[in-house]
């Protein structure tokens, strides 16, 4: 965001001078939103952030989602990937709250990595689950990548929270995520939100 | 609320510390992606608040391994502020760790400092996932944070980036 000081009588001209100290101490922000999703209707299962920029240190999701399948939770899939990635190479290990008892469990050699939970339509209309996903240090090409994600949903008298952590075998680079419920007949509600976030460590 | 990169650390061994840390902003973060050359799964990571190296910490976790859920509470006279881990030498090449640590209210001078963190690594087979918090029974202002392995052999590519959280207009944010 800047100022540009305009010049000529009557009309608007080319700005001259552009003002970029409106922040205190000429701060840049580490949090740069690069696209986002709201669905219009309830007839896709997934949307997917392609070519991603490889000029951040970390992604970040934040979503707030619900499936249209005749369960009382399901799992939205946030799976990162890139072009050859080998077969198979998603692992999750899941800690899971449900007002009752605590569980864990995991799954390997999956092609989705299960990572969110949040409500499907037995439940309580309206509500929706809220996420929060982190991959760090997505654009290195020596190492595997590791996720995080939180996600919480509470239906007055049910509900899940859960912290989970993904590990993508692949030393390439991620150029896309998808979010996904991954099934041909389980969608995203309309209203389902998606945004994707850079994380940058750089002040400039 | 914005949030701003302050500084990463990085390189091996022991403990590093952030130092110096502006007081200008109103809560700090740290993100971690790492592994260490401890031939041992788990390793661990540990933090420390302005060098203190005495018995003023405290800590507990809620923590999965993808078979039970474990809770371990109230750790007292600790010399480190929170823990957590990380997979050693000896796990599935190329892993590493995602950890994520907020802390609350930094600058305040009448408040016990406390810590909170998400923290995981999956090995396709084994690994954790957990909450972790810890306490510095301490009111000073936090101007240091020390982080390393907890057997000081972080890998040469360990690295820990500080952001701060401003309330103040950032640019590009």
């Amino acid at each position: 965001m800047g100022v540009y000081e305009l010049s000529g009588a009557g009309s608007v001209k080319t700005g001259r001078t552009l003002y970029t100290s409106m922040n205190a101490n000429n701060q840049f922000g580490a949090m740069v939103p690069i696209q986002s999703f709201t669905l219009a209707n309830s007839t896709t299962s997934d949307v997917t952030f392609s070519n991603i920029p490889q000029i951040y240190q970390d992604l970040m999701i934040v979503g707030f989602a619900r499936r249209t399948d005749a369960a009382a939770s399901g799992v939205i899939f946030i799976t990162p990937y890139y072009s050859g990635i080998p077969a198979s190479p998603q692992s999750t290990t899941v800690l899971d709250g449900n007002g009752s008892s605590v569980s864990s469990y995991r799954y390997t050699s999956q092609d989705g990595a299960f990572i969110s939970s949040v409500p499907a339509a037995s439940s309580t209309a309206g509500i929706f689950g809220s996420i929060t996903w982190h991959c760090l240090n997505y654009a290195n090409t020596s190492t595997f990548k590791t996720s995080i994600a939180r996600t919480a949903a509470d239906t007055n008298g049910s509900g899940t929270t859960r912290l989970a952590v993904n590990l993508t075998r692949g030393t390439g680079a991620i150029t896309t995520v998808s979010c996904s419920t991954f099934s041909g007949s389980a969608f995203l509600t309309q209203g389902s939100t998606f945004t994707l976030y850079g994380i940058r460590a750089a002040n400039s | 609320m914005s949030m701003v990169w302050i500084a990463t650390m990085s390189g091996g061994g022991g403990l590093k510390t952030f130092t110096n840390i502006p007081q200008t902003f109103t809560h700090l973060q740290i993100r971690m992606n790492n592994r260490d050359l401890y031939a041992s799964t788990p390793s661990y990571t540990y933090m420390r608040f302005n060098g203190d190296t005495g018995d003023t910490a405290n800590n507990h976790w809620l923590r999965g391994d993808g078979a039970s859920a474990t809770s371990e509470a109230n750790q007292i006279n600790l010399n480190y502020v929170i823990t957590v881990p990380q997979p050693g030498n000896n796990a599935l090449a190329g892993v590493r760790n995602a950890t994520i640590i907020d802390i609350l209210d930094y600058t305040n001078t009448t408040k016990n400092k406390v810590a909170k963190a998400i923290s995981g690594y999956d090995l396709n087979g084994s690994g954790f996932v957990g909450l972790y918090s810890g306490q510095w029974r301490n009111t000073a202002a936090i101007t240091s944070i020390g982080l390393g392995s907890a057997y000081q052999e972080d890998a040469a590519t360990f690295r820990a980036d500080l952001y701060g959280i401003t309330s103040s207009q950032v640019t590009g944010a």
